[in-house]
């Protein structure tokens, strides 16, 4: 097995995004808005997917661009691109980065992560090219530390869960009701829905609840007077903290203001 | 589908878990002999591994060995990346016991 360790790892893989030097991809439909030029940190596996899916990633987010973290398996060096094989553990695919020779020190990074077996941050666009996805990379360098691959996968998981949770909070009630029985009038979660401590936890959560679902217009119930209505029972700050808690939960949200709350239904 | 494998610790190895074909082991070189390295794994569990005359080792330095379980007491290793000398190990562990069970829709 040939590898050239002893590499130096104070130089940093940058962030060049210089065009590519040729060929413009099929299908682009011109420029997106700049709050839709989003960059999601993926895995091979959630690329492979989304190829399948209109490069789209399953959980609906659109990529403008993606960051990958993988290990270079193969290096073809062209006189106008750079074509990679690479593999992160969850699927392999090929990259793609054109070669543009105006820098030489873009040259020089560029040489430097193009090594098989080392691993490198791949910053681009899901591309189809003759009925193959790939991947059209403006950036292909090598990590600045091993730490990289670890913390790449930690944003990944980060980034989708965080997507997830706020699509619950805008109001997808089926997740957010999955652990909710209801008794007639009576609303009653069937289990926590979140690590809380003890009765006093679940009693807090169970008179909240009740206190919002007695509110059935678009105002809702306004956590001020909940407070006031329940000093002698729980402290402001221990309902302000549930409050909130169970908006970050899903399991209700606000209306007109921070202080009016209704229950997801 | 090529390019998938298993990331493990060497608890793993020992349980025989997830190591029927190819899995990869984030660990630490600590010795040599030319044909054999010991590995300390992720979690603290030394591995050996048979490696080729031209395996470059560095005492201290973290690499990602890509191997198989053998016939004999020794793990054959294939492939091996550089990770560098100031690799977390402690939070690669962390990451491959705890969160990667948890979310295996982002990566298996």
């Amino acid at each position: 097995m040939a590898n050239r360790f002893g590499t130096d790892y104070n130089t940093s893989g940058g962030g060049d995004f210089s065009s590519p030097a040729g060929g413009t991809p099929s299908g682009d439909g011109g420029r997106k808005a700049t709050d839709e030029q989003t960059l999601i940190p993926v895995t091979i596996k959630m690329l492979i997917e989304a190829s399948k899916n209109n490069k789209v990633l399953l959980d609906g987010r659109e990529p403008h661009q993606i960051k990958l973290v993988a290990a270079i398996t193969t290096v073809v060096k062209g006189s106008t691109a750079y074509n990679y094989g690479v593999e992160d553990g969850t699927g392999m695919i090929e990259v793609k980065e054109w070669v543009d020779e105006g820098s030489p020190i873009v040259s020089k990074m560029r040489e430097e992560a193009a090594v098989e077996h080392q691993y490198v941050r791949i910053i681009g666009k899901l591309e189809e090219y003759d009925g193959k996805h790939q991947i059209v990379a403006h950036s292909v360098r090598k990590i600045s530390s091993g730490n990289e691959l670890t913390h790449h996968f930690l944003e990944v998981v980060y980034e989708g869960e965080k997507y997830k949770k706020q699509d619950q909070i805008v109001g997808t009630p089926s997740q957010a009701m999955g652990n909710m029985n209801f008794d007639g009038n009576n609303m009653q979660a069937s289990a926590p829905i979140m690590n809380s401590g003890g009765g006093q936890q679940e009693g807090l959560t169970s008179d909240i609840i009740s206190f919002l679902s007695g509110r059935t217009d678009e105002v809702g119930g306004s956590l001020a007077e909940f407070v006031n209505e329940n000093n002698s029972k729980y402290a402001e700050n221990e309902i302000r903290q549930m409050f909130n808690t169970l908006a970050t939960d899903g399991v209700i949200y606000s209306t007109i203001d921070e202080d009016h709350f209704s229950c997801i239904s | 589908m090529s390019g998938q494998f298993p990331r493990i610790n060497g608890e793993m190895v020992k349980r025989r878990e997830r190591t029927e074909g190819i899995f990869s082991i984030v660990g630490e070189m600590i010795s040599c002999d030319g044909k054999h390295l010991t590995l300390k794994a992720s979690d603290g569990v030394p591995l050996t591994y048979i490696i080729g005359p031209d395996f470059y080792f560095e005492q201290g330095r973290v690499v990602e060995i890509m191997g198989v379980v053998s016939d004999s007491p020794y793990l054959n290793a294939f492939v091996s990346r550089d990770l560098g000398m100031d690799f977390d190990l402690t939070l690669y562990n962390d990451f491959i016991t705890k969160v990667l069970p948890k979310h295996e829709r982002y990566f298996s």
